[in-house]
């Protein structure tokens, strides 16, 4: 009996507390912020753009007026900043329906941590949004234009980073939580989704821009941006893009394209991938092997013909194989000689199955990243020949 | 036999309380006796008397007749009534000591099925305003009351207010005879017993009570006959009356008991070991003891494979949860929780909030209003105009409202949702319900948001918990759960395993 009592009232205060606050806020009085872009302004300052809601539009002819207005200030810090930016509007800016966070490419090469905090705490935030580097542009800039196909220009960006992520391969949902912790991952290398801005920014600031059919200006999902010591050193290329995604198991769905022996092509259409990561340490030296495995079907034949001997097949699968290994080892050997930058999180895979080896080579690791022998034990399969 | 002295001794019972005629003793005489008749009844219109002298070869003698012109059947009465007694009195030519004039007329003269003898006046002119004849004989102190009832009644229709695609199509009338043996049809068993009562002091009307009495506990059928004679009203115009005067104590807006039109209904309740009380007069028939679950289903789930009834079924559960909590959702997302819409559904809310000048509770009040003034008009307004009304009502208003920018289109569908989803519930009591508790609903959110809609519902839980119907939890079978009786409750499993162990489900709901 006291058993049921307790249960139930458990269940009460459990069921009471999943309700939430109830702070009554009318939603015709909120100013919602549908993205955030944060760049470097003048004297050590930084500057903070905000997309807000045009409620108007949602029932008025879209064409008439824009679906968001872009409001920027500068400030030293986030929080000011954003109270500014408020001063310019008709009361508290709510951050929960904002779609993505943007970076501009300066403010990234002197580092992030000073601004993922500010996200990670605010508890209005749902820690769902997309982060992705503006390649080569402010985040002002990429705010302004309008996004063909999308009415809110921030889903426009992104729903294109995560669709990106699910058919091409070449990206991946980052959250304020994922930033959060590769800050804190134990050498803070690591790798972020950029977008890039394509076209005439000026025009595609007009409100004419969306009555072209051919978009004068439009946002795409670019390739990662690579971080060493939290600070933004370059980025890779996009083949270099889908071997990280392999290499990190961010895989959905992705193509390759074989060149075979006879010298046509084939495509091949990856559905399943997955990685593990290996260690063991020889020598006093740690050896890590990626054990990739993708699997897929053959989605394109150049020869015109269905080939489904299991010959062929094999063939397929051998040089499936050698193209996965051989654009991983590139990716990995160009983050090992060129930037020297651990984003494959290798230090914390040492740091959790050799503890003890770690501390050895804590303080030098950065020093011998370049010199750690990676291999990669690729195995793919080919499922299924469309025909 | 045994059944029908039982059926005396209540009709006594009942009659003791009633007004002086009741214990009048017979006259001797007819001319006193149609006198005294003429008077009680103010020498009303529609009353028929008469005196006759019967002849044979031995003797005269004197009888009297009366009768409700309208009530009873006058060809009857005439051809058959008049002419047999007649034929039989001149037939038996016999010499009549003046002692055993009754013996004579009860053996020889007045031979019929439905006759009863009476020494007062009670239940003759009770009997006679429900449409019998009663017989006075000269030099005798007692009546008989013969059958005779011939009123025109409504013919059987289809049900009007829980209809069925499938499934018999009859419901009952106004005429408790009519009504009965719709019932005796499909139980044709001996064990379905009906008990009579008179109730109303002024309107006297017949009610009766129906169960199988090998089914139905025997503390049930107590309980019901105790609240029966417990009844103290001057006239009852509706069975809904006797629905007030029986409910468990206690103040609720959720029916406690069950009222149908459909025979079949009231059949397959009696078949679950319930009660079913019948009303003359009126065509819904009262059933006891019910628990929530019994309004959410319809006679239609049994009629479709159990696969489909459950669909059925749990369709129109969602429906109901969906008519009170819908406005009350809709309200503490926009006011306190906008947060859970994903951005384009809320930016299409927002957008028609923005244009609309009212703030959200009262916008959805004011709607909710609207559409309850709409279909009281459209319930009352005579049918053609009634349907015209409300379809014209709704699209016009509401159309015109949300164009006119008064309230926005999304609180139309919002409304309109709950509206339609309350309209599925196939007992028309509970639609009343409904409507409260979507106020009771839409307050608690404005107030507390999804926390508001929380507390209310943990305060309807308690509150539905706490009832009974008849002694039975009407939230039975959930709570208390019975396994036996989950098995036509919220889902419906075939009627081989329904009907398996029958004569237990009843007892295995907590009583």
């Amino acid at each position: 009996m006291k058993m049921k009592i307790l249960i139930l009232l458990s269940l009460f205060i459990f069921l009471q507390a999943s309700t939430g606050c109830t702070t009554k806020r009318d939603i015709e009085t909120l100013v919602v912020v549908t993205a955030i872009g944060v760049d470097k302004g003048t004297d050590g300052n930084i500057k903070v753009s905000v997309q807000i809601l045009n409620p108007n539009t949602a029932t008025r002819n879209p064409k008439d007026v824009s679906p968001v207005i872009l409001l920027s200030a500068e400030g030293s810090t986030m929080l000011e900043t954003l109270r500014k930016i408020a001063q310019l509007t008709s009361g508290k800016l709510v951050l929960f329906q904002f779609q993505v966070l943007l970076f501009g490419e300066e403010l990234a090469k002197e580092g992030l941590e000073p601004y993922a905090h500010f996200f990670f705490t605010d508890d209005e935030t749902q820690h769902q949004f997309p982060i992705a580097i503006v390649q080569g542009e402010t985040a002002y800039n990429v705010m302004k234009i309008h996004m063909p196909l999308y009415t809110i220009p921030s889903t426009g960006i992104s729903e294109k980073i995560i669709s990106s992520n699910k058919y091409y391969g070449a990206s991946v949902t980052f959250t304020d939580l994922d930033l959060i912790l590769a800050l804190r991952s134990s050498e803070a290398d690591f790798a972020m989704p950029s977008i890039k801005l394509i076209g005439d920014i000026e025009e595609g600031n007009k409100g004419d821009s969306i009555h072209t059919i051919e978009p004068v200006a439009n946002v795409t999902s670019s390739t990662y941006s690579i971080f060493k010591e939290k600070k933004l050193i370059g980025f890779l290329t996009e083949e270099e893009s889908i071997a990280y995604n392999y290499l990190m198991g961010y895989i959905n769905e992705s193509v390759v394209s074989l060149v075979m022996d006879e010298g046509y092509k084939i495509n091949v259409d990856i559905n399943r991938a997955s990685v593990n990561m290996s260690s063991e340490i020889v020598n006093n030296l740690p050896k890590i092997t990626f054990h990739v495995s993708a699997s897929g079907f053959i989605g394109e034949n150049w020869t015109g013909y269905t080939q489904t001997e299991l010959d062929f097949v094999r063939k397929v699968e051998a040089k499936l194989k050698e193209k996965l290994t051989q654009s991983l080892l590139a990716c990995i050997k160009k983050m090992q000689e060129e930037f020297n930058s651990d984003i494959f999180y290798i230090s914390d895979h040492l740091h959790k199955h050799h503890p003890m080896y770690w501390k050895t080579i804590k303080t030098n690791y950065d020093s011998m990243f370049s010199s750690i022998a990676i291999e990669v034990d690729t195995k793919t399969s080919i499922l299924m020949v469309r025909y | 036999m045994k059944k029908k002295e039982k059926v005396k001794e209540i009709e006594i019972d009942s009659i003791d309380k009633l007004n002086s005629y009741q214990n009048k003793e017979i006259f001797p005489t007819v001319k006193e006796n149609i006198d005294y008749i003429k008077k009680i009844l103010d020498e009303s219109m529609d009353l028929i008397t008469n005196e006759f002298s019967l002849h044979n070869a031995k003797q005269d003698i004197k009888i009297g007749i009366a009768h409700i012109s309208g009530l009873s059947n006058l060809t009857l009465v005439n051809e058959t009534i008049l002419e047999t007694i007649k034929q039989n009195f001149s037939n038996n030519a016999e010499e009549i000591p003046p002692t055993n004039v009754k013996d004579y007329f009860k053996k020889k003269v007045l031979l019929f099925s439905e006759m009863i003898e009476q020494k007062t006046f009670g239940i003759p002119v009770v009997s006679m305003l429900s449409g019998d004849t009663i017989i006075f004989i000269e030099g005798i102190q007692d009546c008989f009351v013969l059958g005779s009832k011939g009123f025109k009644e409504r013919s059987i229709e289809q049900p009007t207010t829980h209809i069925t695609v499938k499934g018999p199509k009859e419901s009952f009338t106004e005429n408790i005879a009519t009504n009965l043996t719709m019932i005796r049809r499909r139980v044709k068993n001996p064990n379905l017993w009906l008990k009579k009562y008179i109730i109303g002091e002024e309107s006297n009307t017949t009610v009766t009570i129906a169960y199988l009495n090998d089914l139905t506990p025997k503390e049930l059928v107590m309980e019901v006959d105790k609240r029966i004679k417990a009844i103290k009203i001057n006239n009852l115009v509706d069975s809904s009356y006797l629905a007030q005067l029986l409910k468990d104590r206690g103040i609720s807006v959720f029916p406690q008991v069950y009222d149908t039109e459909r025979p079949d209904v009231v059949a397959s309740n009696l078949f679950e070991g319930r009660i079913a009380i019948f009303m003359d007069g009126s065509p819904f028939v009262i059933i006891a003891p019910v628990a929530l679950t019994k309004f959410l289903h319809s006679a239609e789930d049994h009629y479709h494979k159990a696969f489909i009834g459950s669909f059925l079924r749990f369709s129109r559960i969602i429906a109901f949860l969906l008519s009170f909590y819908l406005p009350a959702i809709y309200l503490s997302v926009i006011m306190h929780h906008s947060e859970l819409l994903p951005l384009d559904l809320f930016y299409s809310i927002i957008g028609q909030r923005f244009a609309t000048p009212l703030p959200a509770v009262l916008e959805v009040l004011l709607t909710l209003t609207a559409f309850d003034i709409l279909r009281e008009a459209g319930t009352r307004m005579p049918t053609s105009i009634g349907t015209t009304l409300s379809f014209v009502g709704a699209i016009i208003i509401g159309q015109s409202a949300v164009e006119a920018g008064i309230i926005s289109s999304i609180i139309v569908i919002v409304t309109t949702t709950s509206m339609v989803a309350g309209l599925t519930l196939p007992n028309y009591s509970l639609h009343y319900t409904v409507l409260i508790l979507r106020y009771y609903f839409v307050i608690a959110a404005a107030l507390f948001g999804l926390f508001g809609i929380m507390i209310a519902s943990v305060f309807l839980l308690i509150h539905v918990m706490s009832l009974r119907s008849f002694g039975l939890l009407y939230s039975a079978p959930l709570v208390p759960f019975s396994k036996e009786g989950m098995k036509d409750a919220i889902i419906r499993v075939p009627i081989s395993d329904l009907q398996k162990n029958q004569k237990t489900t009843y007892e295995n709901s907590p009583y």
